[in-house]
């Protein structure tokens, strides 16, 4: 019988919801990073 | 956990949640979130480097430590020792109803842990090993006039790895080698009395070659995982005296050692695979198994083959989160080496060994308990005797419902990882010098704690279904 990819949906929703929090907090935490650097940069330059 | 105990996890499905169990994830993380929120704002000097050691009176600490409770506790041990061996190897071959494997795996084994935790190193004080080899030095000391001198000096770079292979050992024992299936019949008590029997073996010739106290600092499994989590506690004997300090001040500095890391993530990663055996990775498994059998290699040891690569996955997957985390912090400027930060900030991980440990093995704890002090103390072969007059006793599995372990659970994450989070500021208070770099150091913290917790549940909440 063929499994269509979708069937699994259910699963991949679910690892998507538990990772939410996960991706919010690491792209909070490249983004403040990045910021600093730059602000870090900017300051030297001047 | 799969050792035949009945219900292991004692879970079913959870009905009456009021909301759905990846909100709870979130609500963890917004928990986590804030805690940092409140420490960057509110905690600007580091607390625990000073762990302010003070001994209790000499009147309370002479009651409770002194040689005679010394020799009873260690008599204790080497008779509970001498009753797992026996049981084992004399009682019925049926997992459930034999003294050994419930007190190994779960009075022992978790027991102590939960013990350490709140009265510091208890397990130094019942350890059969090193009760009996300090009989053995105490004679050869009454008959050649001095300590028998350990022929070895022990290698410094060892660190705690010789430890961390003995847990690794028994942690394949209760998870991989349990495992039932095919013609394999899981763990028996025979094969746990010859375990103890081997073990025992080699932390005498440990203890013979390095020295006892050496040994049992390093290289005995049980005593230095035990010792991992009484460093949280708020007492501590130091010098034959007992003493109290702040809790979790007895963490910091623990993970300066070599192989403290490894054995911190060992523990998390050795709980989470068992969390997801019974659920993310059962079907994985279960093919990788089928494919090794599909090779021709024979079946038990195809399972065993599956389960140990997965169990070396995780653990893998466990020590990536961990050196990720690292690897962003070492972003930070002024930091140490990558190296020199894991060692630095292991210890903050201790919490969390111990939180996916009561998360996962609560419901086992809570209810093969009273198997232990019921019929199990009163017949210990379960060939239907009645020492104690306690045999005809039962679980009640009605102690708790599968919510109430559920809210257990989330709560045992949660308050783990909040824990770790304060610890891993504190240390990073001292080790940065500054509140600015300090914090930014623990964004990349704040992100393995989330990515720790969601994981945690997650893992439970498949496990449950």
């Amino acid at each position: 019988m063929t499994v269509l990819p979708l069937a699994h949906l259910g699963h991949w929703w679910m690892y998507f919801l538990y990772g939410v929090p996960v991706i919010i907090v690491l792209l909070s935490v490249v983004t403040t990073t990045l910021r600093e650097r730059r602000e870090g940069r900017e300051e030297k330059d001047v | 956990m799969t050792l035949s105990l009945p219900v292991a996890h004692a879970l079913q499905g959870k009905t009456d949640l009021p909301i759905p169990e990846w909100l709870f994830a979130w609500g963890a993380s917004l928990v986590l979130i804030v805690s940092f929120v409140a420490l960057t704002l509110a905690w600007n000097r580091p607390r625990f480097e000073e762990n302010g050691w003070s001994a209790v009176s000499p009147r309370l600490s002479g009651l409770l430590v002194n040689r005679a409770t010394g020799v009873l506790a260690g008599a204790l041990g080497v008779f509970l020792l001498g009753v797992v061996v026996w049981s084992a190897l004399h009682g019925t071959e049926a997992p459930d109803r034999n003294f050994s494997l419930t007190f190994v795996f779960v009075t022992f084994w978790l027991g102590l842990v939960v013990a350490s935790v709140f009265l510091g190193d208890v397990f130094r004080a019942f350890n059969p090993w090193a009760a009996v080899a300090r009989v053995f030095a105490a004679g050869f000391r009454l008959v050649a006039g001095q300590s028998p001198p350990p022929p070895l000096a022990y290698p410094e770079r060892l660190g705690r790895w010789p430890a961390v292979a003995g847990v690794a050992g028994f942690a394949w024992m209760e998870l991989v080698l349990a495992q039932q299936g095919f013609q394999a019949v899981g763990l028996t008590p025979h094969t746990v009395g010859i375990a103890v029997l081997v073990y025992t073996g080699i932390t005498f010739i440990g203890m013979a070659l390095f020295g006892i106290d050496r040994w049992l600092a390093r290289g005995e499994a049980f005593s230095v995982y035990f010792n991992m989590f009484s460093r949280l506690a708020p007492l501590e004997v130091r010098d034959g005296r007992l003493g109290t300090r702040r809790w979790l001040s007895g963490a910091v500095g623990w993970s300066v050692v070599p192989g403290s890391i490894g054995l911190v993530l060992l523990t998390i990663g050795a709980t989470a695979f068992d969390g997801a055996q019974e659920g993310l990775l059962k079907t994985p498994i279960s093919d990788t198994v089928g494919a090794i059998v599909d090779a021709g290699v024979g079946p038990i040891t195809s399972l065993r083959l599956g389960n140990t690569l997965y169990l070396a996955l995780t653990i893998l997957v466990v020590s990536g989160i961990f050196w990720g985390g690292i690897a962003g912090m070492h972003t930070v400027r002024g930091s140490a080496s990558t190296r020199e930060l894991g060692r630095l900030f292991a210890h903050s991980f201790i919490p969390i060994a111990l939180a996916y440990l009561v998360a996962h093995y609560f419901s086992l704890v809570l209810f093969q308990e009273q198997a232990q002090f019921t019929y199990l103390l009163s017949d210990p072969l379960g060939d239907g005797s009645d020492y104690l007059g306690t045999a005809g006793g039962g679980i009640d599995y009605a102690l708790i419902g599968a919510t109430g372990v559920w809210y257990v659970q989330v709560a045992a994450l949660v308050t783990g990882h909040v824990v770790a989070l304060v610890l891993g500021h504190d240390r990073a208070l001292a080790t940065y010098g500054d509140a600015r770099s300090a914090g930014r150091s623990q964004y990349w913290m704040l992100a393995m704690m989330v990515g720790f917790t969601t994981l945690g549940l997650f893992l439970l909440s498949q496990a449950n279904q």
